[in-house]
């Protein structure tokens, strides 16, 4: 019974944040832009062979995809904070991890949103076939994006009542999310360059296991950021 | 706000301060003047003794940062935290060492100051995730506050150590082999790991003592002040 | 093996939750005893030594000038802040973070907590499907008539003015028809009219049993409405004046 009621809030509050964004893009296309302007940026820079390019093409893309999603993970809290909802929606009767998971949930899909619209355009620009093949491919993408939005919704909570918050956001995610930058890139490099063997299966499960340990730190260590 | 506990007396800080001035003086002795040089390097070589104790070190101050803000997070008590932040600031001291001997090493080597080597790379990102702990905690004013947030952020960066060293050691395909070493070697070695650790454990505590004494006179002032607004007379 | 990890999720998410209610619990007596309350922001106190009770069906107002504290004491009676000493009980219960506890309060903070973006009725309803509600869309349709808010149900809260705002704002403390009420200045912003329809829904909730404390500037709104009027200052309570006589008792507590 509780666990249902659970689900409901949980699905409560995601269909609250999505309807919030596609009813006024305050986080969206601000994040899309960035990310198209850093692929266009990487993209002309490439001035290799399409061998080094594949090679390198991995990290280049992940690193627009979280650079702008950084933006996505810096709203999900400020917004809440900045009408004054953070209080009401910390005094519902809610576990604390319900709001993080629905918080991780919305970004998730920002994310999502985000590389299906960067990966065409990188692939245009660079002519690498990133979308080779796409299954594994989308693996990578939910693993990497499941660490990175977990760690990103939990500092995004704690520095959104802090002074210069904006800066702060990008200086502490950046550096704790290194093993999925590093995964990501070096998964997709694999996936690009060689078969599906054990070396990519390690960089896979590496990103697997960031991203359960975080979803499930965040959870437990949530309680403590609704806390005033 | 629950009363600061008495300070000790200093004997028992200049006692421990003597015991670890001895340590390192012994390991550093043993590191100069009774490890033996190093077939290819030569003396730069020396340089590997600091090297892996400041990095030692430098992760043992985020594993006590993240227990101890674990620990105030539980207990609630303010203690936890100056012990968290004062292992914070020692481990980032040695994190920007390890980077250093590290680019020393490198240079002398290699020919280049930087490599990615894992545990080069690993400090550098350990060392901008402590600068990020502390410049959040700069950002905030309240001391309770500031715990909570620094003894999450604490705990975060803590587990996440070592899935930055597993990444770290795997880029690149860049595996640490452990050099054959002389047993003399490793004896230094482990003299020089031991005196660190007791001279990162001294700075800590004496760090954390500070803390809790400028916090005892912030609390003073507070109180003298809000009673001269209560009665100015 | 994604249903496992769910249900593992939440069942994590539940263990967090110490939703544990006592089947003994006692609806009637005290809806919030306070004692002793403390409250440090920075080094300094804002809030000394607050005792405070509350029984179902009183209605208690808080005043004082700015600074005395009176938000921060609200904060304390929702379980919004956490005290440095002293402790609060909710019907019987110690915890605040008891979903029991949580559906029975009702809180209106010096913000509205509204998302610009949604409607009125968004708004609304949102908030009844946090606490449970069963047949939300009835009660948020019979809320919105009730603030003669139809009107403007399904335009943005963004584009309201701040009057209305308010008042869907009260009505979200509302939806889940809460056993005790802590309102923090909900006369502000409201016109002649809205403070009417505040006074009628302020006997309404008094005859239906329910526990109510709100802070105010207004002394004449207060004198009307509540039984006793706390008064803070510098964080203490300085007075006491009981309001359900026609001579108002002024009780000291400096």
């Amino acid at each position: 019974m509780q666990a249902y009621e659970s689900t409901k809030s949980l699905w409560w509050l995601i269909h609250k944040d999505l309807t919030r964004e596609f009813r006024v893009q305050h986080v969206w296309p601000g994040m899309v832009l960035l990310g198209l302007v850093l692929v266009f940026l990487l993209a002309t820079q490439l001035e290799l062979s399409l061998e080094e390019k594949t090679r390198v093409a991995g990290g280049l893309i992940w690193l627009a995809i979280f650079f702008a999603g950084t933006i996505a993970c810096e709203r999900s809290f400020a917004g809440e904070r900045d009408a004054g909802c953070w209080q009401v929606l910390a005094l519902y009767p809610v576990a604390p991890s319900v709001l993080f998971l629905a918080k991780v949930a919305v970004n998730f899909v920002a994310l999502a949103a985000l590389e299906f619209v960067l990966v065409p355009v990188f692939i245009v620009l660079s002519d690498v076939p990133l979308a080779s093949r796409p299954g594994p491919l989308m693996l990578i993408a939910v693993l990497s994006n499941f660490g990175f939005v977990s760690v990103g919704s939990l500092v995004s909570a704690l520095t959104a009542g802090v002074r210069r918050r904006g800066s702060l956001l990008a200086l502490l995610l950046l550096p704790l999310v290194v093993p999925v930058v590093f995964g990501s890139a070096e998964a997709t490099r694999l996936l690009l360059t060689g078969p599906i063997d054990s070396q990519w299966w390690l960089w896979t499960e590496l990103l697997a296991v960031f991203a359960i340990v975080f979803v499930v730190v965040g959870a437990f260590v949530f309680e403590f950021v609704v806390e005033e | 706000m629950k009363t600061l506990s008495p300070d000790r007396t200093p004997t028992a800080n200049v006692a421990a301060g003597a015991v670890v001035a001895c340590l390192v003086l012994i390991a550093t002795w043993m590191i100069f003047f009774f490890a033996p040089t190093e077939a290819t390097m030569g003396e730069v070589q020396r340089i590997v003794y600091f090297h892996v104790s400041v990095a030692w070190c430098g992760l043992a101050g985020c594993v006590a940062m993240g227990c101890c803000g674990a620990m105030f997070l539980v207990h609630r008590r303010l203690k936890w935290d100056f012990w968290s932040q004062a292992a914070g600031e020692v481990g980032w001291l040695c994190a920007t060492l390890t980077l250093m001997t590290g680019s020393a090493w490198a240079h002398e080597a290699w020919g280049t100051w930087w490599t990615w080597e894992p545990r080069l790379t690993s400090s550098l990102v350990l060392w901008i995730i402590y600068a990020g702990i502390f410049l959040v905690r700069s950002s905030v004013e309240d001391p309770l506050r500031r715990a909570r947030i620094g003894g999450v952020l604490a705990v975060v960066g803590m587990v996440d150590v070592p899935l930055v060293l597993m990444a770290t050691r795997w880029f690149r395909g860049v595996h640490p082999v452990s050099p054959e070493m002389d047993p003399r070697m490793r004896w230094v070695l482990l003299a020089s790991v031991i005196s660190f650790t007791a001279l990162f454990t001294y700075l800590t505590w004496q760090r954390r003592r500070q803390l809790e004494l400028s916090e005892r006179a912030a609390q003073l002032e507070t109180t003298v002040w809000s009673a001269n607004v209560a009665s100015p007379n | 093996m994604m249903q496992m990890f769910h249900n593992t999720m939440l069942t994590s998410a539940l263990a967090i939750d110490r939703t544990s209610t006592p089947i003994s619990h006692v609806l009637g007596g005290n809806a919030v005893e306070a004692t002793g309350l403390t409250v440090v922001y920075g080094r300094l106190p804002v809030l000394r030594d607050v005792d405070l009770e509350i029984a179902a069906g009183e209605s208690v107002a808080v005043m004082g000038p700015n600074g005395a504290g009176k938000s921060t004491l609200l904060n304390c009676l929702v379980g919004a802040v956490r005290p440095a000493a002293g402790r609060v009980r909710w019907f019987g219960e110690a915890s605040a973070r008891c979903n029991f506890v949580r559906r029975q309060i009702g809180f209106l903070g010096q913000e509205t907590g509204l998302y610009d973006e949604l409607t009125a009725t968004e708004n609304l309803l949102f908030a009844g499907r946090m606490y449970g509600v069963s047949d939300v869309h009835d009660r948020v349709a019979n809320l919105l008539a009730d603030g003669n808010l139809r009107p403007q149900a399904h335009r943005p809260v963004g584009q309201l003015s701040q009057g209305m705002r308010q008042r869907v704002a009260i009505l979200r403390a509302l939806v889940h028809e809460p056993r005790l009420l802590v309102l923090d200045e909900p006369s502000a912003n409201l016109d002649a009219q809205g403070r009417e329809w505040l006074e009628r829904l302020h006997a309404r909730w008094r005859s239906a049993g329910r526990a109510i404390c709100f802070a105010s500037h207004d002394a004449a709104q207060c004198r009307a409405l509540a039984d006793r009027i706390v008064h803070l200052d510098a964080g203490r309570v300085v007075a006491i004046e009981r309001c359900d006589c026609p001579a108002t008792q002024l009780q000291g507590c400096a």
